[in-house]
């Protein structure tokens, strides 16, 4: 009896001992480094989305600067002049709404693998991308699974689409989720699956019954993709793992043909996109 | 830019006592007692600073990742 006692005094005095070893050890805490930011930087977010079904004539430019790493207000660009041209030189011409960076055009014509050139003239500089309007597959339906994880007791989704046959196709998936303050996009080709149905996966760990989703699909060029999936995984930043991403830039197809290294950056991508709206159950 | 930054400075102050018991006949070894306390004042050093988007608000931001903080320590020693 008296060996019992003794016995769990001791485990009691090392189990506090441990604690308190785990409590010195291994901290995260959210710090503000003294970072140096670069000069502005021109950013042309130049995505003309076409959605199956509607005309397409409305369309949105928006030009932004870079800022340093921690500002939340990102600055918009006022004063330019931007264009978009297509293969028979009609000019569709964005109008600023004056002081938000966003250029408006109202009476564009998206047609299907038509060739557009974007200009954009800011600060006596001109900047120009060629892109071919891209189409997608509509968003078919969704599958859902409730055995995922662990405790086999998360929510797994299968969002499936038709992939046109003998051609090389690539693919962009955005889904909005309430739960995510920003939307995660993933990319694929249809190198292995060729003409099939392909599916895209979501999971999210607070994906419960009644949660809306919303999912948007794009296709995509070539060029596009891999731009988009070095973006994705620069933007990662260590949300991945243990290890860093090396900070970097990544540049789209966007030149300066006045000043070849003042660059901008950013994207100017043509294409029709697919909506799906699921609620889970 | 890329290259130009370190990590920033790192101190820690440690400090130790050492025990020598008195000589006792019937031992066949010399014995002494180390006690060390590492990192007395308790600073979080920066092993590495990772830099992320806040999963729950959106916003960027930098995070330190400090190994040890005080630790205190005990050691013997014996020659024989």
């Amino acid at each position: 009896m008296n060996f019992y006692k003794k016995r769990v005094f001791l485990s009691g005095i090392q189990s506090v001992l441990l604690l308190i070893l785990f409590s010195l050890t291994g901290c995260e805490k959210v710090v503000k480094v003294d970072l140096k930011t670069e000069p502005p930087r021109l950013v042309i977010d130049a995505s003309i989305n076409w959605e199956k079904g509607t005309a397409g004539n409305s369309q949105v430019i928006k030009l932004t600067t870079t800022t340093g790493y921690y500002q939340d207000a990102i600055p918009v660009v006022s004063g330019a002049s931007v264009s978009v041209t297509n293969s028979a030189n009609m000019v569709f011409n964005f109008i600023e709404t004056p002081g938000t960076g966003n250029y408006v055009c109202g009476d564009f014509v998206p047609v299907v693998n038509e060739q557009y050139q974007l200009k954009v003239i800011y600060k006596g500089e001109t900047y120009i991308a060629a892109e071919k309007l891209i189409a997608t597959p509509t968003l078919m339906d969704v599958e859902q699974v409730n055995d995922l994880g662990f405790n086999n007791d998360e929510i797994g989704l299968k969002i499936n689409f038709s992939d046109a046959a003998d051609q090389r196709n690539y693919y962009l998936f955005r889904t909005d989720f309430s739960a995510n303050p920003f939307p995660e996009y993933q990319v694929v080709d249809d190198r292995f699956e060729d003409g099939n149905i392909i599916p895209w996966f979501y999971a999210h760990e607070k994906l419960v019954q009644g949660k809306t989703l919303n999912f948007t699909h794009y296709g995509i060029s070539e060029n596009y993709s891999n731009y988009m999936r070095l973006l994705i995984g620069a933007s990662s930043g260590a949300n991945n793992g243990p290890f860093q991403v090396i900070p970097t830039k990544v540049r789209g197809n966007i030149v300066n043909q006045t000043n070849i290294q003042n660059y901008a950056l950013g994207f100017f991508r043509l294409g029709e996109i697919s909506k799906l709206q699921y609620l889970v159950k | 830019m890329r290259n130009q930054n370190a990590l920033p400075l790192f101190h820690h102050l440690d400090v130790s006592a050492t025990l020598v018991p008195k000589k006792s006949k019937s031992k066949k070894w010399k014995g002494e007692w180390v006690f060390s306390i590492y990192n007395l004042y308790n600073r979080n050093n920066a092993a590495s600073i990772n830099f992320r988007q806040n999963t729950d608000n959106g916003k960027n931001e930098s995070v330190k990742f400090s190994v040890f903080g005080i630790v205190p320590g005990v050691a013997y020693n014996f020659k024989f």
